[in-house]
């Protein structure tokens, strides 16, 4: 049965799930906790904690070592490699280091998102024009990554991974280095993605951050995931 | 800029990579290599073709130094009685200028050729709806003068047979050879391109891309890389056999080498350069997809 977007629909379930890398290091044991479509949630814990970890067993960078996730009701780990893409082209996946491809203009790093899902190369073009006027690019159209800011280059990354309209959107320390202004201006956008209906994760170790903004946190502690509910009366004007 | 005026959009910086300049001129090496076998294989196949008509025979009739005049008696007495044979379907006088022809290359001083005592040949040509005694027919032959001698080409024609099959497996085989080398050659090619590429593939398989996207940049490549190499080596081959063919006419040398260049074989030669490319397309897919399968694991 098709997947459809319902505030209380589980979007991303973690059952017993274990983690263990190569090395013998474990990093989750017994982890259970779901994500609810439509919601905002923030993804904590100092670094090496294991954020990244969690986020790749999403999108399926890593395969459990024990237990069961499931994403957008299908179990991660049954994907074959045929079903793969095109249950990535569900999510949107944004990186610290943005990942853009440094020879394709910033116009066409976004419209290459829309091509890989069969869209025509001068439609994927004229919504990645429109969106990168939404995200504040409009002028920047043919420059090539190596010429943008850091703080453009995660809002190209942004524009990038929302064009398909995903239902998921996974960020991994979007604004690791970015400061407290342009920070704020990226959470704008996820925060209008969010009214839209996505259901977005984002991992992040800047607690300010997460204090200022009134959504869920998961703080990581030792392989198992705490949830704090939102704090009431906070305003994104009290992080910068 | 101009970047966005392309009408496509080439997720791998491929036209700036050397590999593809250096794929493009290998085929077309291999390509040259292959017009000369082709040439050379089908230039051994016509005449072999005409060997295997008809059995025939080559009556030698020495020739009589202490008579001359006795030996065209003997030749208009060997034709009279070849006529009498029902058996024999063509009988045909060698001419002198057509051996002393063959004989030019081999001689030095030409001015002597014209002074060689040289035997009359006498080819028969036997029709195979009606049976013929060899032996019988050297025999009556040897009556008229113990000299004559009978040449069957049957053996010659064995022996023909054997060295066109193992030319044949031969150029065959060496044809393989290089369509190997080439499969190789655009397989090492597509890894190297993948593999230096890596980070791009990682994003766009992180995009959702299936490997029939990732692959179909590589397998344009590969197509068009192989089919203009090959279309240059094809042209440049066929233009030095063609040199190589009248080369000894222009500098007055003998005709050792003559390979067949004709014009019926053309669109068999323009056929290769597209039969080429086609198998590196596939080679190109098959390497992207074994490789994308086996990082996926």
């Amino acid at each position: 049965m098709p997947y459809q977007r319902r505030p209380s629909v589980e979007i991303i379930k973690f059952e017993r799930v274990g983690l263990q890398y190569s090395t013998g290091q474990t990093v989750f044991y017994e982890l259970s906790y779901s994500f609810f479509a439509g919601t905002f949630y923030f993804l904590t814990g100092p670094s090496g904690v294991g954020k990244t970890s969690l986020l790749k067993l999403i999108y399926r960078g890593f395969k459990v070592s024990e237990g069961k996730i499931s994403v957008f009701g299908r179990d991660v780990d049954s994907l074959s490699a045929s079903e793969l893409p095109s249950f990535r082209q569900r999510m949107g996946l944004v990186f610290q280091d943005c990942r853009l491809i440094d020879h394709l203009s910033v116009l066409d790093n976004v419209a290459l998102a829309l091509k890989i899902t069969g869209t025509d190369t001068r439609r994927s073009r004229t919504y990645a024009t429109e969106l990168l006027h939404w995200v504040g690019l409009g002028d920047h159209l043919d420059n090539l990554p190596l010429q943008l800011s850091d703080g453009q280059k995660q809002r190209v990354a942004i524009a990038r991974a929302v064009i398909t309209r995903p239902l998921l959107l996974l960020a991994d320390e979007p604004t690791g280095n970015l400061d407290a202004h342009s920070a704020h201006r990226l959470m704008s956008l996820f925060e209008e993605l969010n009214k839209m209906g996505t259901s977005i994760v984002l991992a992040t170790h800047n607690q300010a951050l997460v204090s200022a903004f009134p959504y869920i946190e998961l703080s990581l502690h030792q392989g198992q995931i705490q949830a704090k509910p939102p704090l009431q009366n906070r305003h994104p004007r009290d992080y910068y | 800029m101009t970047i966005t005026k392309k009408s496509f959009i080439q997720q791998f910086p491929l036209n700036q990579d050397v590999g593809k300049t250096y794929l493009s001129w290998t085929v077309g090496l291999l390509s040259v290599i292959m017009v000369f076998i082709l040439t050379g294989f089908f230039s051994f196949y016509d005449p072999y073709t005409d060997l295997t008509s008809e059995p025939s025979f080559t009556i030698e009739i020495p020739f009589l130094s202490e008579n001359p005049d006795h030996s065209s008696v003997l030749v208009e007495r060997v034709l009279v009685f070849l006529k009498t044979v029902p058996a024999l379907k063509k009988i045909e006088v060698v001419e002198k200028d057509d051996l002393l022809k063959l004989l030019e290359p081999w001689v030095n001083n030409q001015s002597n050729l014209a002074d060689l005592n040289l035997p009359v040949f006498i080819d028969i040509t036997v029709d195979n709806s009606i049976p013929l005694d060899a032996k019988l027919l050297t025999h009556q032959l040897r009556q008229i003068s113990a000299g004559i001698h009978v040449e069957p080409y049957g053996r010659w024609k064995s022996m023909a047979k054997i060295h066109h099959r193992t030319f044949q497996v031969l150029a065959l085989g060496c044809v393989g050879l290089i369509l190997s080398i080439m499969m190789m050659l655009v397989s090492l090619v597509t890894k190297t391109f993948l593999m230096s590429y890596r980070s791009i593939v990682d994003i766009l398989r992180l995009m959702g891309a299936k490997n029939a996207f990732i692959a179909r940049q590589f397998q344009t490549q590969a197509f068009t890389g192989c089919l203009k190499g090959s279309f240059a080596g094809l042209i440049l081959g066929l233009i030095m056999v063609y040199g190589l063919s009248i080369l000894p006419q222009i500098i007055g040398l003998p005709i050792l080498f003559e390979p067949l260049l004709r014009f019926n074989l053309l669109p068999f030669f323009l056929f290769l350069p597209f039969v080429t490319a086609f198998v590196s397309t596939l080679v190109s897919r098959i390497t992207v997809s074994r490789l994308l399968y086996s990082l996926e694991q």
